[in-house]
């Protein structure tokens, strides 16, 4: 006759890891439901990576950080805050140079002259930032270097700063596939337009609905 | 009325200072009050796994609490949900990007203390439920592993702490409670086989069966092979 199995030992391991499975999964539950974490990246609704390195602000090199400028606190409706278009470019990139001349000059008036004639209104403590970041796309057969970014704003009249990128550190970690790329980010570090991602409309599409506006 | 997180922390540190007094000499006391509820903390074994459940409980919690932190940082910025006074500063560690998850494998920190802790908690119930089964001894060596591994991560994360020039209260506690938890599974493995270790039932009950039987005569083995003649 077949003994029957009275062994019994697998028992204290089935109730610890009842209880503990349920202790661990009860915990994940109330964290998964009362948090709503944002992950960095480089898609709309995503936090901007890092971005840092020297920029020339048309007089002087100096050290910028992006997510310095961030106010993770600023809400929506507050009216306040520094909003940044970024610009992924080449000195040496038809497209970037044709942006430069075709649609630049209209922008830097329309955004970072908000006061002027063309300026467009926004609220008395919100302001718009445009930032280049030249990056190399061919750093073996162009040339690059500070000196080619100083030449490139003055050739083209461009009114805002420019990063040296030209060893590509934050092209990589932006995942940039092609120049010219645009992004719109909020005060807040989240990103509001990602030309890598949506081509059905341009950055200043966008700017024109997410920018609040000010009083006429 | 809303609690800050220094006074949020302390509540991880009740049971991890609970388990540490009836884990040392001192618990002995405590625990024959208890162990009219719970028999096996008349025991050295019982009072250890007692303890060490304890511990390994809050370092689950707090572990618990940080990755929630993490997680509310990354939604809604750090320094909204961790006390920052002067070194002690956990929204500049566990709100750091460069230092917040796992390398290689990407999980926030708290993640990883979730998931050892409750490996221990699964480690030190089973052995207490079954202390004489079979498998005790692996798993009390799982234990000690698993204890000197984290012990590298701990220094791996103290040298984080030291290269963001910032002390985390809740990481340090849940440091405590690892270090806490890895001596009790050496104390349990140095115990296992001895008399301390026991039968799985508490001394006064093993005399009292063991009068109980020498009453009763039974079965004397022989001492020596002639004997057997």
């Amino acid at each position: 006759m077949q003994r029957r199995n009275i062994s019994n030992e697998a028992g204290g391991r089935a109730d610890g890891m009842m209880i503990v499975s349920i202790i661990f999964f009860a915990t994940l539950a109330y964290i998964a439901l009362t948090t709503s974490p944002v992950y960095t990246g480089v898609g709309v609704g995503d936090r901007a990576p890092e971005l840092q390195g020297e920029v020339w602000d048309g007089t002087t090199w100096t050290s910028f950080n992006l997510h310095d400028n961030f106010d993770e606190n600023w809400e929506e409706d507050s009216g306040e805050g520094t909003w940044y278009m970024i610009e992924f470019m080449d000195t040496n990139c038809g497209a970037c140079q044709s942006a430069a001349t075709k649609t630049f000059p209209e922008m830097q008036s329309k955004w970072l002259e908000p006061k002027g004639q063309n300026g467009r209104s926004v609220p008395a403590n919100t302001t718009v930032e445009f930032l280049a970041v030249s990056i190399a796309l061919h750093p073996d057969s162009w040339a690059y270097g500070p000196e080619e970014i100083k030449s490139f704003i003055v050739d083209y009249n461009q009114e805002f700063p420019f990063m040296d990128d030209h060893d590509n550190s934050n092209r990589d970690v932006w995942e940039i596939p092609g120049t010219p790329s645009y992004f719109l980010i909020a005060p807040n570090g989240i990103i509001q337009y990602a030309s890598p991602e949506d081509t059905s409309q341009t950055v200043w599409d966008v700017m024109e609905s997410k920018i609040p506006r000010g009083e006429a | 009325m809303e609690l800050d997180a220094n006074t949020q922390l302390f509540f991880h540190w009740i049971p991890i200072v609970f388990g540490l007094y009836l884990m040392s000499p001192f618990g002995e006391g405590l625990a024959s009050k208890l162990s009219s509820k719970w028999p096996s903390l008349k025991t050295l074994r019982g009072r250890t796994l007692g303890g060490m459940l304890a511990v390994t409980f809050g370092g689950f919690t707090v572990s618990a609490h940080t990755l929630w932190i993490h997680n509310k940082a990354n939604e809604m910025g750090g320094s909204s949900f961790c006390s920052a006074d002067g070194v002690w500063d956990c929204s500049s560690v566990i709100g750091n990007s460069d230092w917040n998850t796992m390398p290689f494998i990407g999980l926030p920190w708290g993640m990883v203390g979730m998931l050892a802790f409750a490996l221990f908690m699964w480690l030190i119930i089973s052995v207490a439920k079954e202390p004489t089964a079979s498998w005790v001894l692996t798993h009390l060596k799982i234990g000690t592993n698993l204890g000197i591994l984290g012990v590298g991560m701990i220094f791996y994360l103290i040298y984080a702490e030291y290269d963001i020039g910032k002390l985390c209260q809740y990481c340090t506690t849940a440091h405590v409670a690892h270090v806490i938890a890895t001596f009790g599974f050496f104390r349990l493995a140095s115990m296992y086989g001895s008399s301390d270790w026991g039968i799985g039932m508490p001394k006064d009950v093993e005399s009292a069966s063991r009068a109980r039987k020498d009453k009763r005569g039974g079965y004397v083995a022989p001492k020596i092979a002639s004997e057997e003649e």
